[in-house]
């Protein structure tokens, strides 16, 4: 086998992954502390790509404006999303019932199908971007192979924002409350932490986190389209029960893990019959996922439940 | 006798049975005097028919399945396949007026029951979320090795995941019909069977309190294979069928869309009943058809608001609603079972 193209899937797979990771932490947030399962995950997503894009074509704003205010969306999401859907369903409830569990999935797939149609309805199903755009550079030569700078653009962010949140979830008191409520929310309300006020705070920071990860995504895949949910969502839900429900760093780890699979499993397809590589390389992310719940539930980085 | 006698009055004065029956008497009537075309009457079935398939494991044990199109895939891919490649099977198809059809749809349901079963054995032990997102693993699984495996079945014929069916091998619609309705007619009779059954019970236990049913004796593990291999072999035959009526198969038949339908039906009319599915399906018809003629384009925008203001304020669906009220003195919560 030619060496050269096993690296080259590898540093692929290692740059998609990052981006997965990234993609998933708002889910993690969400699933852990609330044990809500945004299955609204790709439509959020695609929220940041759209905002970026419509600022870039329409209004000629430069797509680092254009991923900001993403983010400045997705905490405005949240907070709807929040007083909209969940409050009324997991609010004011101190334990989770599986019932509860089944209704708020309800609730966020009803979003998914209003989400993923008005962007159908409003961009079409034809693929958008920024075009060209880059910060100067389109290229670098690294391993005899060319990688976009967009995407090295889009895993720099990702990184930078993981570490960001981790020192957010480690450092304040806000996050520290945010870890209470994950770990025990009666004992937290004991102590006397607001857990409507924790719950409204995780699910603004999940969702923003969501939707700003999507100016990435459309960073990585150059342009999207309402299509792409599908991709990314079923992914997102790989990475965090690998990673650990409400582990960031565990959500950023198998991010890679899933990126750098797919890509291992693309180069040893492509030894047998290169035209299936691609199908077979993401139906190995999932088969992943169901060893996964079946063998380690609790993933790689979180606690036995 | 007596005892027969006051079962036969129960079940008489039972309206669940009676408004199934005529909800199939009325497909039939509506087919044979030409009321409503031949397409109508297909879709009305077909949504029926996912629905009170995803009944028995939704409905009635709780285990929300969110990838059950897999079933509707692996079925109509089976079926299409089987005829495609064996030719007895494409000519048993024209045999019986629809029989030929429906026994190839119930081997092409084997198939999805066998995959459900194997598969259940292992994602059933996972709850709530987890086999929701365990479900969706499995859609997509199998959507992606469908897209790998059909080109290298016949490399000239089939491009990407679609295979159609050449002339000689589909039938005529009026065939297609007459099988998806016996397959209807049977679904009806097993979720009413299960409803009333020990075994019925069992799953709503299950629902309820799985680990206290286990500890009642229920042989929970065992009745959710059972369950889910039931969803999964009748789903399988109404997307077998569903791919005849439409001369071929595509790899959309995986759309986790397909799995929406299934669920806000079932969530509509009402979970945990044989009558919900019914209604839910009859009502999802109308409402889709209805905003796909007035509010075309955003007619699924509307459909989703419609669907998450069911789940926050009407969590029971329609039954369950209608549950709680008496007419003439009598709890409709005991007739509407």
């Amino acid at each position: 086998m030619d060496v050269s193209i096993l690296a080259i899937n590898l540093v692929n797979g290692l740059l998609w992954g990052i981006i997965l990771g990234f993609a998933a932490v708002g889910l993690t947030l969400l699933w852990g502390v609330m044990k809500v399962v945004n299955l609204a995950q790709g439509e959020v997503i695609l929220m940041g790509s759209y905002v970026a894009i419509i600022l870039f074509t329409q209004y000629g704003l430069s797509p680092l404006v254009g991923g900001l205010v993403a983010l400045l969306v997705g905490l405005v999401a949240g907070f709807l999303i929040y007083w909209a859907l969940l409050h009324k369903l997991v609010g004011k409830v101190e334990k989770i019932t599986l019932k509860i569990e089944m209704s708020t999935l309800l609730a966020m797939f009803a979003l998914s199908i209003a989400l993923l149609n008005f962007y159908y309805y409003s961009f079409g199903s034809e693929p958008r971007g920024f075009g060209l755009w880059n910060l100067g550079l389109p290229f670098i030569r690294v391993l005899g192979t060319t990688i976009r700078t967009n995407i090295l653009l889009a895993d720099a962010l990702a990184l930078i924002s993981v570490a960001v949140v981790y020192l957010f979830l480690d450092r304040t008191i806000l996050g520290k409350s945010i870890r209470a409520v994950m770990q025990d929310a009666q004992a937290a309300s004991l102590v006397g932490i607001n857990p409507v006020k924790i719950k409204l705070l995780t699910t603004v920071l999940g969702i923003g986190l969501t939707v700003f990860s999507g100016f990435m995504v459309l960073l990585f895949e150059a342009s999207v389209t309402p299509e792409i949910a599908h991709k990314y969502a079923p992914l997102s839900f790989v990475v965090v029960v690998l990673g650990g429900l409400g582990s960031v760093v565990g959500s950023l780890v198998a991010g890679i893990i899933i990126g750098i699979i797919y890509g291992l499993s693309k180069v040893v397809v492509s030894l047998f019959n290169p035209r299936i590589s691609d199908p077979v390389a993401l139906s190995t992310a999932f088969i992943v996922l169901i060893l996964i719940l079946l063998f380690k539930p609790e993933g790689i980085f979180g606690r036995k439940r | 006798m007596a005892g027969k006698e006051s079962t036969l009055s129960h079940y008489l004065k039972s309206p669940t049975l009676l408004i199934i029956v005529f909800v199939v008497l009325g497909i039939l009537v509506a087919r044979i005097l030409g009321m409503s075309t031949l397409d109508t009457l297909m879709t009305i079935m077909y949504f029926m028919g996912i629905a009170l398939s995803l009944n028995i494991i939704m409905g009635f044990a709780g285990y929300v399945s969110f990838g059950h199109a897999v079933f509707l895939g692996l079925g109509g891919y089976a079926y299409v396949l089987l005829v495609y490649f064996i030719k007895p099977l494409a000519d048993l198809q024209n045999v019986g007026l629809g029989l030929g059809a429906f026994v190839v749809a119930v081997l092409a349901g084997l198939f999805a029951a066998a995959v459900a079963a194997s598969v259940g054995a292992a994602v059933l032990r996972l709850r709530g979320a987890f086999f929701a997102i365990a479900t969706i693993g499995l859609d997509f699984t199998a959507l992606y090795l469908m897209k790998a495996i059909v080109p290298e079945l016949n490399p000239e014929q089939f491009f990407g995941a679609q295979i159609i069916l050449p002339a000689d091998k589909i039938v005529e619609k009026d065939i297609v019909f007459n099988a998806m309705f016996l397959t209807l007619v049977i679904l009806l009779a097993v979720n009413y069977y299960i409803r009333k059954s020990p075994f019925g019970v069992g799953l709503t236990a299950i629902k309820e309190d799985e680990d206290a049913a286990e500890v009642l004796g229920v042989p929970t593990t065992m009745f959710k294979i059972i369950a889910f291999t039931l969803a999964g072999f009748f789903t399988g035959m109404v997307g077998a069928l569903f791919s005849l009526n439409g001369g071929g198969v595509d790899e959309t038949l995986f759309n986790l869309g397909h799995s929406i339908d299934m669920i806000v039906m079932i969530v509509i009319g009402g979970l945990g009943t044989v009558l919900g599915p019914v209604v839910g399906s009859l009502i999802y018809f109308e409402l889709y058809d209805l905003l796909l003629v007035h509010y075309p384009g955003v007619n699924l925008i509307i459909l989703g608001i419609i669907v998450a203001i069911v789940v926050l304020f009407f969590p029971e669906g329609l039954i369950g609603l209608l549950r709680k009220y008496k007419v003439m003195g009598m709890r409709l919560r005991d007739l509407l079972e």
